[in-house]
């Protein structure tokens, strides 16, 4: 039986524990299959649906009730709206998954930073973060847009910067915690650098709440986008857009819901998924939940 | 035999917003290559302090060494700088720490932990002998290597120690600072961590330094005692020149005192009346002579030497004719 134990103990590598672990949350293995369902569909949309589809108006189909030739019925200008849905997957979702990537990487660093070296390091970068934390996010991001110029990568550039203040301000605060530990103090003593310090020690135990925050703000980045869109700056019509959808029929929504609802339900579904798998991440990498 | 590790006259000051903080107040100590130190004293001696020195790691801007020298393996420490001291930094100095529940990361693996500290000091090894060498370090503490995938949390708390020992010796230091190793773990396990650090201290041959409060930790393990009091030495010796006690200082007389003695009829102990002069407001003379019985004029005035007698030093006035300089 010892023997047994000893073997179920060994060759596991960091990557399989956190496997092990993550698997023991249905939800999250669940919602994992079903962004990748969501992302296949999105990714492989031009091998099944004809771009056309989702942006040539044909004003004679307007406002069908969903049916075999459209599954998700028809919007004001005839579009299938099936077709505008998945077509707007592709920018919503990896915008939105890219700029809560971004920003969460580079929140991350400079939260750390400056929470590991306070004094003026943390000053001068924390004044920065506060100017962006001053203004709203959507006059911020119409601000670079404009400099920038349109496109999809300016619009990610842009919530990107207005998203690092409050994910830098969460890690910060935890690095001033985290950096008084004993077993930093211990690294020190082991000669350790400090830029090891903040990438071994610090990092790894303070990224918890920021994982949270970063899955929860996919959703604010998917409307984000769509807001600037709504305001001109954005995707312009007549490309699809998850947001846009939202925004452009939501005069329509009392006559015909489902221009609403299915749209809708593709954001939600989203957004849950990676809830759930954020949820997921962070359990599994707290090597304090393993049981 | 040369001395691995000299400390003279080092003053540490705490610059702190409530005025200056004097921590060490010309710190007399040395340790010779091999050799066991017990340095014993009472909280907010300057135990610490001392530790963190020989490390320089003395809280930035706050902490600040105003005048001595600290000389380490024939290399001036004090003008040595940061590079320099990463180098020394675990790998001829290393420290356990007080807390073993702490003072590991909970993020990571114990023997990642112990292999950090060898790639830092021990860049040319291949992966396999440091893991060889990892296990080795393992079977020495008396963890099964196979535990080494497992983290902190999974165990107890002497084998945490048992962990922070393991990373303290792993790049073979030849000065080991052992800050109050076992003051956060119970008696029972406190016995085997010294049975432990006995050991090792004699089967690598490095030089100790144990921090503690409790005089028996140190008859247990040290070769040689310092008593330190308000950031100074007041009392060095073999274990056996003080532990006689025949001739010590009236503050280690006091600390004896302190310690139930199984054989005496004594209902109360009789502990050493007041408490340890405020460190942003010395006494011009002997740091101890508010609470001292033996207390004259002079000792006000006038700070004593350290008086030696063979391997016997006391800082007390009351050896001045007794034993010379």
């Amino acid at each position: 039986m010892k023997k047994k134990q000893n073997e179920h103990k060994k060759n596991y590598s960091q990557f399989d524990l956190i496997l092990i672990r993550f698997k023991k949350n249905k939800l999250a293995v669940v919602s994992v299959f079903c962004l990748a369902v969501i992302a296949l569909i999105i990714l492989t949309a031009p091998l099944y649906m004809d771009y056309e589809k989702a942006i040539i108006q044909n004003i004679g189909d307007r406002f069908q009730s969903p049916s075999w030739e459209h599954p998700f019925g028809t919007d004001l200008y005839g579009r299938d709206l099936l077709a505008r849905v998945i077509y707007g997957g592709r920018i919503s979702l990896f915008a939105g998954i890219a700029i809560i990537f971004f920003s969460f990487i580079f929140g991350v660093l400079i939260g750390a930073i400056s929470g590991f070296f306070g004094g003026k390091v943390d000053q001068i970068l924390m004044r920065f973060v506060d100017i962006f934390m001053a203004v709203p996010t959507i006059f911020l991001a119409m601000a670079i847009v404009t400099a920038l110029g349109e496109g999809v990568v300016n619009i990610v550039i842009a919530f990107v910067v207005c998203n690092i203040p409050s994910y830098s301000r969460i890690v910060r605060s935890s690095t001033m915690t985290l950096r008084n530990m004993e077993y930093v103090e211990a690294a020190k003593c082991y000669g350790a650098s400090n830029l090891q310090i903040i990438m071994k020690h610090i990092i790894p135990n303070g990224i918890g709440p920021v994982i949270v925050q970063a899955t929860i703000s996919l959703g604010t980045a998917i409307l984000c986008i769509s807001s600037l869109g709504f305001l001109g700056l954005g995707i312009s019509a007549p490309t699809p857009e998850w947001g846009t959808l939202l925004a452009d029929n939501r005069a329509y929504i009392r006559y015909y819901p489902y221009l609403g609802i299915l749209p809708g339900i593709a954001i939600i579904v989203t957004v849950m998924c990676v809830n759930f798998i954020g949820d997921g991440l962070r359990d599994a990498l707290d090597p304090k939940m393993k049981k | 035999m040369s001395n691995l590790l000299e400390i003279k006259d080092l003053y540490v000051n705490y610059n702190t917003d409530e005025g200056v903080v004097h921590a060490l107040n010309g710190l007399n100590i040395s340790v010779e290559k091999g050799e066991s130190l017990g340095l014993v004293g009472e909280t907010g001696a300057g135990k610490t302090t001392m530790a963190l020195s020989i490390m320089k790691l003395l809280p930035a801007k706050v902490g600040e060494i105003t005048g001595g020298s600290l000389v380490y393996d024939g290399q001036e420490l004090l003008s040595a700088d940061e590079k320099v001291m990463k180098k020394i930094r675990g790998d001829k100095i290393s420290m356990i720490f007080q807390d073993p529940m702490s003072s590991l990361n909970p993020t990571k693996t114990v023997g990642k932990q112990v292999r950090e500290v060898l790639d830092l000091h021990f860049k040319n090894l291949s992966k396999a002998e440091k893991q060889e060498k990892i296990d080795k370090m393992f079977l020495l503490v008396g963890i099964p290597p196979e535990r080494q995938n497992e983290y902190p949390f999974q165990f107890s708390g002497g084998m945490k120690q048992r962990i922070g020992i393991a990373m303290a010796l792993i790049a073979e230091p030849e000065l080991l600072i052992a800050d109050e190793p076992t003051t956060a773990l119970d008696v029972t396990i406190q016995a085997q961590i010294l049975d432990l650090m006995r050991n090792l201290q004699k089967e690598l041959n490095t030089s100790l330094i144990m921090i503690t409060h409790d005089l028996g930790i140190v008859v247990e393990i040290c070769t040689k005692v310092a008593v330190i009091y308000s950031g100074q030495i007041i009392e060095v010796g073999s274990v056996e020149d003080v532990y006689q006690k025949l001739h010590n200082h009236p503050y280690t007389a006091g600390l004896f005192n302190c310690i139930p003695d199984l054989k005496s009829d004594a209902k109360r102990l009789t502990p050493i009346k007041g408490s340890m002069a405020s460190p942003d407001n010395l006494p011009v003379g002997c740091k101890f002579c508010d609470r001292c019985d033996f207390k004259t004029e002079r000792c006000e005035k006038e700070e004593p030497k350290m008086y030696m007698n063979g391997t016997h030093g006391i800082k007390c006035f009351k050896y001045e004719d007794k034993w010379g300089e």
